[in-house]
């Protein structure tokens, strides 16, 4: 890699120690990813990994949480501070907040906030970014054209405190194209059947994601940007696609023409009801009796208005446990015009960050927890929950609406 | 004896040999190797629906070939944990590395090689010996039972 003469002073430890271990992991990665140079990074997302530790993006041992842990204090010894002009982090121990805040990040969000509805500002078309969560990087990539790779925690930290990252990947022009027309024959109807069309594409592409697929078909005047969010959460989940293309709605992908850069694609994929059955039938309804019902994808206003409509003056079964999770919006709005109260006197519990359920009086996080506590079904609207909890050996099962969701939740009855 | 090279760029960490353990599947750690919350910990494979190839292994010890990572930035932590553990893999073979998984190599100087010059999910076979050299990008593989 050709590095700048400041760069050079950084991997020297002419900045001190914590910025030349930052450029020192930086350059090898750049290395082995064939980039030549470092571009400036100009937002970095450091949400998702929270720094709670023992969970929900941690190992059991806390490693990242103490590799970071490490990190900061050094930075702090040293006095330095995030160089990348936007810094955001999501909340987590009030210590950590501390550090953070003095290194010059922006709290912005609740802890374990992985999705583009909690995450602002956003950054610009063209701009170089390491985003955290997966699907806020491909919304970023896809629908704003902003450059980012999926790196996870360490490459955005040391991007962030350097202000650089090595140029590769989805930042380089060749690879913003796309390589495989997937067909859209189906309109999907919510929320949750765009998660279902992305898993399903990302499943299909799991062992070369980097084929950036391009989506023709899509109706364009009634997809939302609350669809297009949950389908890059999906996106991420069988698969990894950190960048895809709207024909007609993502700025690189004004045409088809355009969006494949006049060349022919690689592979060519239809989607319809007959592959999105496919994965319902993957996380199918059970003859057990549901123990725990949950939103899991971040309700939005509109979807909170949805549920509140559906649940008031009802109460939940007593033998199911019923959990949302609300966007920073949704959640100002529950509080400021009573629904909450209204979701609460019903028996729904409200999360305090994301992915949280109340199971035997106790909030739990059902990623890591639920096969030790006996959780034996769940349904949900998220398939990434389907896909992280399955491997629990719990019985996880999706369902096509919010209507049909809140039903369960309110009868304790799973109809096969 | 029957001997395979692989060539390819320089990689992450240094020398490492041992078993091959082969997969079409792209891997994540998080969603795959529900290994990590049980007692005692292990890096076996519980994910039945996305990584039926490997249901049941156990991923400690191994040369893992595989053609990316998938799903989630978790798996870096997930590497971390188990590596501290003595239960990471001995060496890593992509097609194309995952940069979630690379770091992880980065940090841990684990043995990662990608962009080899021959398929190396086709041409390694679960149970060659595979031997890593990361810092001349070349993978020597001994085929199993010849």
């Amino acid at each position: 890699m050709k590095l700048t003469k400041e760069e050079e002073k950084m991997l020297s430890g002419g900045y001190g120690e914590a910025n030349r271990r930052a450029m020192e992991i930086l350059v090898k990665m750049g290395e082995y990813a064939g980039a030549k140079r470092m571009v400036p990074v100009s937002w970095a997302d450091l949400s998702t990994f929270s720094g709670i530790g023992g969970g929900h993006g941690d190992s059991p041992s806390n490693d990242m949480f103490k590799f970071m842990k490490e990190f900061d204090d050094l930075c702090l010894k040293e006095n330095v501070k995030f160089k990348c002009p936007i810094t955001l982090a999501d909340a987590g121990p009030p210590e950590r907040n501390e550090k953070l805040t003095k290194m010059g990040a922006q709290l912005i969000s609740p802890a374990g906030a992985s999705s583009p509805h909690d995450i602002f500002p956003l950054p610009l078309f063209g701009q170089y970014v390491t985003p955290g969560a997966t699907n806020i990087n491909t919304y970023c990539n896809s629908m704003i054209g902003a450059r980012g790779n999926n790196e996870g925690p360490i490459g955005v930290r040391m991007a962030a405190i350097t202000g650089k990252t090595p140029e590769y990947g989805y930042m380089l022009d060749e690879n913003r194209h796309a390589r495989t027309v997937v067909e859209l024959k189906v309109r999907p109807k919510n929320y949750i059947e765009w998660a279902v069309v992305g898993f399903y594409i990302s499943k299909r592409l799991s062992a070369h994601y980097w084929d950036v697929p391009v989506l023709t078909g899509v109706d364009l005047v009634t997809v939302s940007s609350d669809d297009i969010m949950s389908f890059c959460a999906s996106m991420n989940n069988p698969g990894s696609i950190t960048h895809f293309l709207i024909e007609g709605l993502s700025p690189e992908g004004r045409t088809l023409k355009q969006a494949l850069d006049g060349k022919k694609p690689k592979e060519k994929f239809a989607v319809g009801t007959r592959e999105m059955q496919k994965i319902y039938d993957t996380y199918p309804p059970t003859d057990n009796k549901p123990d725990i019902v949950t939103l899991r994808f971040p309700l939005t206003v509109q979807r909170l208005y949805d549920v509140v409509r559906l649940v008031e003056g009802k109460r939940v079964h007593p033998d199911v446990s019923f959990a949302v999770d609300l966007t920073l919006a949704a959640k100002m709005v529950a509080e400021r015009f009573g629904l909450r109260r209204i979701l609460e006197s019903a028996g729904v519990f409200v999360g305090e960050t994301q992915g949280q359920v109340i199971w035997k009086g106790r909030v739990i996080d059902p990623w890591v927890q639920a096969k030790r506590e006996g959780v034996r079904t769940m349904v949900t609207d998220s398939l990434k929950d389907c896909n992280a909890i399955s491997q629990q050996e719990i019985d996880m099962v999706l369902l096509s609406s919010l209507e049909k969701i809140v039903n369960v939740a309110l009868t304790g009855k799973l109809e096969v | 004896m029957a001997k395979l090279v692989l060539k390819g760029h320089k990689g992450i960490g240094g020398v490492a040999e041992g078993e091959a353990l082969v997969s079409k599947n792209a891997l994540s750690y998080i969603f795959d190797v529900g290994g990590i919350w049980h007692e005692p910990m292990s890096a076996k494979v519980t994910n039945k629906k996305e990584m039926p190839d490997w249901y049941g292994k156990d991923l400690a010890g191994k040369v893992l070939v595989f053609p990316t990572g998938r799903g989630g930035i978790f798996s870096t932590a997930m590497l971390m944990g188990l590596a501290k553990k003595g239960l990471g893999p001995k060496a890593m073979i992509n097609i194309k590395t995952h940069p979630v998984f690379a770091y992880a190599s980065i940090v841990l100087d684990l043995p990662t090689v990608d962009g080899l010059d021959k398929n190396p999910v086709e041409v390694i076979k679960t149970g060659d010996w595979v031997r890593v050299d990361a810092p001349k990008g070349i993978v020597e593989v001994i085929k199993k039972g010849r």
